[in-house]
């Protein structure tokens, strides 16, 4: 029995300082892929930003075991962000806050909006001239970019509903961030040329 | 709507503690951690929030990463909005016993 526990003792200390030795030796692979899930539940333009600081405050932590459980614990924190109350309140003012990217989200928005119009006058439920009564000059240019435009709107506008964890219809979630985006940029957006051939998804 | 105020519960108002007592050189978010004791999953949504509260700006320390050695550091400092608002709140949790008199 004594001889069973010795062996016993070595085997793990042996088998515990493998696994040491290889959770030290993979813990920056680890740490940046936890960052990266962790990051990927922000909002897509926030997304660089947050993974850039935290590799740099990540490197202010001694110890491999502290590093771990910092990225792993950036993943309960954002996940708990995102499917919080406050959750789709706070997307609307990270993306209402973001200068850089107002433009652009107003652009993207104006064809989702635009797209909900055109599924309602192809369900009969609205004219075309209630539906659009201030794009008709644009609609050619809507048309052109539309194309081009419709799959990666689609996918952000789905990855603005999964941050919304359904509280607010696709139709809700455009109008308020349309609305709030052109009331705080009111004067970018009159200054704004499109040019359909140099569009970019925020 | 930015101006939001962000719910104000122990570790936000000990995150709000630190940028009223902080340097003018502002904090980053490993600065916070270490003062606070705050783990990562708590700390950085607070600042997300108080960013997006206008409490807080961040923005990224002008080093040369190369030259330096090291990423740069997202560092945040407290706007004139948040430090009102801060004090503010930390005035409103002084022990209202000291005010009160009792009439004779």
């Amino acid at each position: 029995m004594a001889i069973l526990t010795v062996v016993g003792a070595l085997a793990l200390s042996v088998f515990g300082k493998l696994v040491a030795d290889e959770v030290k030796a993979w813990r920056p692979q680890i740490c940046d892929a936890m960052i990266k899930c962790a990051a990927s539940q922000l909002l897509p333009f926030q997304r660089k930003r947050y993974i850039e600081q935290w590799r740099c405050d990540l490197e202010e932590i001694p110890g491999d075991l502290f590093k771990l459980y910092f990225a792993v614990d950036l993943i309960r924190g954002t996940w708990l962000a995102r499917v919080s109350p406050s959750a789709s309140q706070a997307m609307l003012s990270a993306i209402e806050n973001s200068e850089e990217v107002a433009v652009q989200w107003f652009v993207f928005l104006e064809v989702a909006c635009w797209r909900e119009r055109v599924r309602l006058i192809i369900e009969d439920r609205c004219c075309p001239d209630v539906a659009c009564p201030t794009s008709v000059a644009y609609r050619k240019w809507y048309e052109k970019i539309l194309v081009s435009f419709v799959e990666s709107a689609e996918n952000l506008f789905n990855e603005q509903k999964k941050l919304s964890c359904g509280r607010l219809s696709d139709r809700m979630i455009a109008g308020r961030m349309l609305q709030r985006v052109i009331e705080n940029n009111t004067e970018k957006i009159s200054n704004y040329k499109p040019d359909a051939n140099n569009l970019k998804i925020p | 709507m930015g101006n939001d105020s962000p719910r104000l519960s122990g570790p936000t108002l000990q995150v709000l503690g630190q940028f009223l007592d902080a340097p003018l050189t502002g904090l980053s978010g490993a600065d916070i951690a270490k003062q606070t004791r705050l783990a990562s999953g708590t700390l950085y949504p607070i600042l997300m929030r108080l960013e997006s509260a206008k409490w807080l700006k961040s923005k990224w320390e002008k080093i040369d990463p190369s030259e330096a050695g090291r990423p740069r550091k997202r560092i945040y400092e407290m706007t004139p909005l948040g430090a009102s608002q801060s004090r503010a709140a930390f005035a409103s949790l002084i022990p209202a016993s000291g005010r009160l008199q009792w009439q004779s």
